[in-house]
């Protein structure tokens, strides 16, 4: 019986990006972080449900990759809570890109992000999500610029 | 939009059922890669996502500038050849869609003076629509959107048609109307058109097809059509003679009345008298219902 070899473009994308993370231990292991498989796994997958809540779709690497790469250094991130806010991160991301109306390139915010998750809110996921990035992108889509924490009265939030 | 069905099925279910299921995948697997390579280019590489209405409305744009390189070769986008070099007919057919683009603008460019003096505001700003859809025609990645809009009915509307085909159908149509509208004194035509509207500077409606009307009715009694001025006699030999035909006989002769019309105009365009004709053919229909 003949076989179909092909896959479809999804399955092709998640065999890419579950290798894409595998390859990133090697660094992030230096900061004591790494991902197993089943943690791979399941981060592909929560990739796609992240694209499919938030109406987006992805091609090529994606940003799984440079997320891991930028915030393996936080010293707010270590082997217990990795997997976990990782993921926070992933959804955040993608809410993100559409509450800027994709006016901030990806990897400019995934240093915003990497910045103010360290600077700002201290490793705090909900300051992070609740404040800053909403800020962020509220200044983004009018006009004004992304790290200017003040309202249209110059006033300090 | 159906999210798996956007990322497993780009080309949307337009493909020729002659297709093998593995050549169908082929081609979709093409067309994913197409998209993947054009929406990175949109996004100048700032993006590795967009939203998937983005992605749907580039994936859409592909479609119609692959269909204009087929359609260019004689086939059309279902025929499309599962071992082709995608991206080479994209350039393909993204150049044969600034052909089309260059030759709309020409045409537009000489419309300014051919337009009658015709004191109507929809009618007199149709140069400017057009010229607004060519600002905002974006035939890169957005190549099967009809920018603007143009306020001006048209007889025989274009309204099937998407992007540069859409606005070059009007252009061609709008101007084989103003080439019958010019034949005409147009103290004529303004007195015809007034006499149906309270307004003639704000009525919303085609210019044409009351004066086509008008003289088709003229030739079909027998007396010249460019007086524009049909009296009830004319009206009633008319309708005598209308009821008398069949459908079938009813059509032909509005049909030969509009050929004999155009010769008698110096219409000589193929086009031209294939417009007329399915003008007549419009009318002859439309008066029986």
């Amino acid at each position: 019986m003949e076989q179909s070899f092909s896959l479809s473009p999804v399955d092709m994308q998640k065999l890419q990006t579950a290798q894409e993370l595998r390859d990133t231990n090697d660094l992030t292991s230096k900061f004591g972080l790494s991902l197993t498989d089943a943690q791979i796994h399941g981060l592909v997958e929560k990739r796609y449900e992240a694209l499919r809540d938030t109406g987006r779709i992805e091609f090529g690497q994606g940003i799984l990759k440079k997320l891991l790469f930028e915030f393996c250094d936080s010293p707010y991130i270590d082997s217990a809570n990795y997997e976990e806010v990782v993921w926070e991160l992933v959804d955040s991301f993608y809410y993100f890109k559409n509450e800027s109306d994709d006016l901030i390139p990806d990897d400019e915010l995934i240093a915003i992000m990497k910045d103010h998750y360290d600077n700002r809110a201290h490793g705090s996921l909900e300051y992070l999500n609740g404040t800053s990035l909403e800020d962020l992108c509220r200044n983004t889509r009018y006009g004004y610029e992304t790290d200017d924490d003040t309202d249209v009265y110059g006033n300090q939030f | 939009m159906d999210y798996e069905g956007a990322l497993t099925n780009p080309a949307g279910g337009q493909l020729s059922p002659g297709l093998t299921e593995e050549q169908a995948n082929r081609v979709r697997a093409s067309l994913w890669q197409l998209l993947a390579v054009r929406t990175k280019l949109y996004t100048m590489g700032d993006s590795s996502s967009v939203r998937i209405e983005k992605a749907a409305e580039l994936s859409e744009s592909i479609l119609y500038t692959l269909n204009a390189y087929q359609k260019s070769i004689g086939s059309d986008i279902s025929h499309i050849n599962p071992d082709a070099d995608f991206v080479e007919m994209f350039d393909l057919g993204l150049a044969e869609l600034n052909r089309q683009l260059d030759s709309g603008k020409r045409a537009a460019a000489v419309l300014p003076a051919e337009m009658l003096p015709i004191p109507n505001q929809f009618y007199q700003s149709v140069p400017d629509d057009i010229n607004d859809f060519f600002r905002q025609y974006d035939v890169y990645y957005f190549a099967h959107q009809s920018a603007g809009f143009i306020g001006y009915p048209l007889n025989q509307s274009a309204d099937g048609l998407q992007g540069i085909q859409y606005i070059n159908e009007y252009l061609r149509r709008f101007r084989i109307e103003n080439r019958f509208l010019a034949r005409f004194e147009l103290d004529a035509v303004i007195s015809l058109l007034s006499a149906g509207t309270p307004s003639l500077e704000y009525h919303v409606g085609n210019f044409f097809e009351p004066v086509f009307a008008v003289s088709i009715a003229l030739l079909l009694v027998g007396k010249t059509p460019f007086s524009l001025n049909i009296i009830d006699s004319d009206r009633i030999l008319l309708n005598k003679r209308f009821f008398e035909w069949s459908e079938a006989e009813r059509v032909e002769r509005f049909i030969a009345a509009a050929l004999n019309m155009a010769r008698l105009m110096g219409l000589r365009e193929d086009s031209d008298n294939a417009y007329l004709a399915k003008a007549a053919e419009l009318l002859a229909v439309q008066i029986r219902h």
